[in-house]
């Protein structure tokens, strides 16, 4: 291909993307409304959720979203180390419930739970790898996440674009818990 | 300049002696399996401080062993290991001010082949993988890819998953930049899981484990009166990516996932470790490539990579995803900012003669030059492998300023499979030479001209490379476990194959030469080892190293003769304790061993 051809393959191109970028913004306006309606709708429905005992888990952190994405969650501890779908628990025993897929029947909420977690600093990240409807990028996904930490429950919702992946949607402290750092010794 | 050196020496060498004065206690004693026999080649490895400092000996034939320097009236944690029997740990040993403490130390031997499985390197795990991988252009993928930041084959890669599982991790890897072809990506869920499945993987592993000294040979005399010194430096969530010896005798290194320069004094007895952080330039969570697959405990907001000191001290320092060079003065602990004029994503840097910084641009396909004497900039376009691949790379900058308005992924921080300019050094006579990894070429630019020549080399995947005082480059294979020698007289390479059992299963990230002896030392990146060669001998030696997981990426010498490199698996909590380390290897230099152990004992 010659210099001319190239030029031309690129200004196509570029004349493409482009106009994938203007136009249709009443479309994108009742979308954004849309997907926050269906943020608002998951957040209700992790207000529903049974509350943990008194005696139960200590943390919990769960993610809900809808069936036309595939979310993953993200739960770093204090001692910054992250429980996800690929490494199912922490040294601090934080522990990662099911993966929830594309094809994941039932329930569409992924959750972390630490027993006995230790005090401090609490991360919470989304990431937003597939679509489960072939829809492309960006592809916003809505998404509500809600962290129980004793009587108190930390909330979050938003969305989340397709191959994003939002490294803090929420974080928070827990001041007292249990350290087991001797587990930690020469491990 | 040169005479400020000689003052630093002199300060180096009375910091050693004082050192030593100060750390005059230690450990001593045999180590002995349960029927009193000696055990060779056991790692006694000693831990005190916070954050920690732990020391390593080896053992003799006769098991005795001797760990000195230690801190007086200390308590010390005591772990010894020695693949074939459980690893003996042991809190609160109390070194005293008299001298050496005297502490004999009984090994339990592994029942279960499994343990004894599980001691072994990630590399021989590995191998179980490479061994159904019959097509040489797929193995050189998967080794070069999936290898590309972290062992493959520790325990958190070999655990077995379903098949959609892996499929997530694996689409999430080539987001970070390690993409594998589709059909072979397809292939990898089934073939790890069938490769690490324990009830093939253990029994293929540990065939004459019941005989244990000759299962894992103890190391060789020479390795064995070698000492590892490890500093814990960073937290959970660092990577302490590459680091320096400054001539000053202190160690840099730059922790990319928390943009921190850390400094630290080995003639210190706690260290004294020192944290810079890099100012971020109001940049977001991974910098100017956003946050498509940021590590999740990362702040990444600059991602400091590479260092090196120039002529007057000074550290230079790429900030891979601020897109900026960095030059910190040791002096008021100032930073100042350079902003790259072209490139995406400076990598690895040198200094040259003239006091210049070049560096590899590594997602862009670029190599740079800064004169921070004149302010000139030159950034040179490296050639890519055909057309296609030369639009994409140019296109890299448009999409990187449409993904401010579309949701776009520019390719992941290291390349994926685009060419990246990797390693770069200077040949005696000024000439600037650089690997490009992916596309298994090395190229050499004029330093005056900027006129640039490419040529391929007869292996795959040419990472970091060092010249020697001859002006030989030394180059590692990272896919092709070899260290290769290139004369750029006559164009000729000259390779090597790496002695790491089994063999095939190394992935040297990199090598430095000890250009006082023209001693190569390369990153036994997958094997948890250093490795020497002997360019006048041409003879290998292999120092195990003894913390799990040790990925090393680049290496530097003090004048004492100290290996120096850093342990950067990603991600961290991978390594063995779960924190980042920078280590010391003092090679063939214990003096108390063999002399540690009474006459008729």
């Amino acid at each position: 291909m010659n210099r001319n051809g190239r030029g031309a393959v690129a200004i196509l191109l570029v004349a493409g993307v482009l106009q994938g970028c203007v136009g249709g913004e009443d479309e994108r306006a009742a979308e954004a409304a849309a997907l926050a309606e269906q943020s608002d709708d998951l957040a209700t429905h992790l207000e529903s959720q049974p509350k943990p005992s008194a005696d139960g888990p200590a943390v919990i952190v769960q993610l809900a979203f809808g069936p036309e994405a595939d979310l993953d969650l993200y739960v770093t501890d204090p001692l910054l180390e992250t429980v996800y779908f690929a490494r199912h628990e922490s040294r601090t025993g934080g522990r990662i419930g099911a993966d929830v897929r594309c094809d994941t029947p039932g329930e569409r909420i992924e959750e972390v739970r630490f027993a006995a977690p230790w005090p401090g600093r609490y991360r919470v990240g989304i990431d937003h790898p597939r679509r489960c409807d072939d829809e492309p990028a960006p592809a916003p996904a809505a998404y509500a996440v809600t962290a129980r930490v004793d009587s108190n429950t930390y909330r979050a919702q938003g969305t989340v674009d397709l191959e994003r992946f939002e490294v803090i949607v929420l974080e928070f402290e827990l001041q007292e818990g249990s350290a087991d750092e001797q587990r930690l010794e020469f491990d | 300049m040169k005479s400020s050196y000689v003052v630093f020496a002199a300060t180096l060498i009375a910091g050693l002696v004082a050192a030593s004065i100060v750390h005059a206690a230690g450990f001593q004693g045999r180590v002995l399996d349960e029927q009193g026999e000696a055990i060779a080649g056991a790692m006694v490895t000693v831990r005190f401080g916070e954050p920690f400092q732990e020391r390593t000996v080896f053992s003799d034939d006769a098991g005795g062993y001797a760990v000195g320097g230690l801190p007086a009236e200390t308590s010390h944690r005591i772990r010894v290991r020695r693949i074939g029997w459980a690893d003996l740990r042991s809190w609160d040993h109390q070194t005293s001010a008299e001298g050496m403490a005297p502490l004999d130390l009984t090994m339990i031997r592994h029942t279960d082949p499994a343990e004894v499985a599980a001691q072994l390197p990630a590399n021989h795990w590995y191998a179980l993988v490479l061994d159904k991988l019959t097509d040489e252009h797929d193995r050189e993928q998967f080794v070069r890819q999936c290898t590309f930041c972290h062992q493959q084959g520790n325990r958190a890669t070999r655990l077995v998953r379903d098949k959609e599982e892996w499929d997530k991790v694996l689409a999430l890897m080539a987001r970070m930049g390690a993409g594998l072809d589709a059909e072979l990506a397809a292939r990898v869920p089934e073939l790890l899981n069938t490769a690490y499945d324990p009830a093939t993987a253990v029994p293929a592993l540990t065939q004459g484990w019941e005989d244990a000294h000759a299962f894992a040979p103890a190391p060789s005399p020479e390795v064995r009166r070698s000492i590892v010194d490890e500093y814990q430096l960073g937290g959970r969530s660092s990577v302490q990516h590459d680091m320096i010896v400054h001539p000053s005798g202190h160690i840099y290194s730059v922790d990319m996932t928390t943009d921190t320069l850390y400094r630290m004094d080995p003639r210190a007895p706690d260290g004294a470790r020192e944290a810079f952080v890099i100012p971020t330039e109001e940049l977001g969570l991974g910098g100017v490539l956003g946050s498509s697959a940021l590590p999740s405990n990362s702040d990444m907001r600059v991602g400091p990579h590479s260092l090196q000191v120039d002529g007057d001290g000074a550290i230079w320092i790429t900030l891979a995803v601020g897109n900026l060079l960095a030059k910190f003065d040791p002096e008021d602990s100032s930073f100042t900012m350079e902003p790259l004029p072209g490139g995406i994503y400076p990598h690895t840097l040198r200094v040259d003669d003239r006091g210049r910084i070049w560096y590899t641009i590594a997602v862009s396909n670029h190599v740079g030059m800064y004169d921070p004497g004149t302010g000139q900039h030159e950034v040179i376009r490296v050639p890519a492998r055909g057309f296609g691949e030369e639009v994409t790379l140019r296109l890299i900058p448009f999409f990187m300023w449409l993904s401010q308005y579309v949701d776009l992924d520019v390719g992941g921080s290291e390349g994926g499979g685009l060419p990246t300019p990797y390693g770069i050094d200077f040949a005696p006579n000024g000439d600037v030479w650089f690997s490009q990894l992916n596309a298994h070429r090395i190229g050499r630019i004029d330093p005056d001209t900027f006129e640039l020549t490419m040529i391929d080399t007869p292996f795959s995947a040419p990472r970091r490379m060092r010249f020697d005082s001859e002006g030989k480059l030394w180059i590692p294979g990272f896919s092709s476990n070899l260290l290769s020698r290139f004369d750029p007289e006559t164009s000729e390479f000259v390779s090597y194959t790496l002695p790491i059992e089994p063999l095939g299963t190394e992935t040297p990230y990199a090598l430095n030469v000890d250009r006082r002896s023209d001693t190569v030392w390369i990153c036994g990146t997958n094997s948890d080892t250093l490795i020497s060669f002997e360019t006048s001998t041409e003879e290998f030696t292999i120092y195990p190293l003894p913390t799990q997981v040790t990925y090393t990426r680049d290496i530097d010498f003090d004048k004492a003769g100290g290996v120096w490199t850093s342990n950067s698996n990603a991600p961290t909590w991978q390594i063995e304790t779960g924190v980042p380390r920078v280590l010391r290897l003092i090679p063939g230099r214990n003096p108390d061993v063999s002399m540690s152990i009474p006459a008729g004992r």
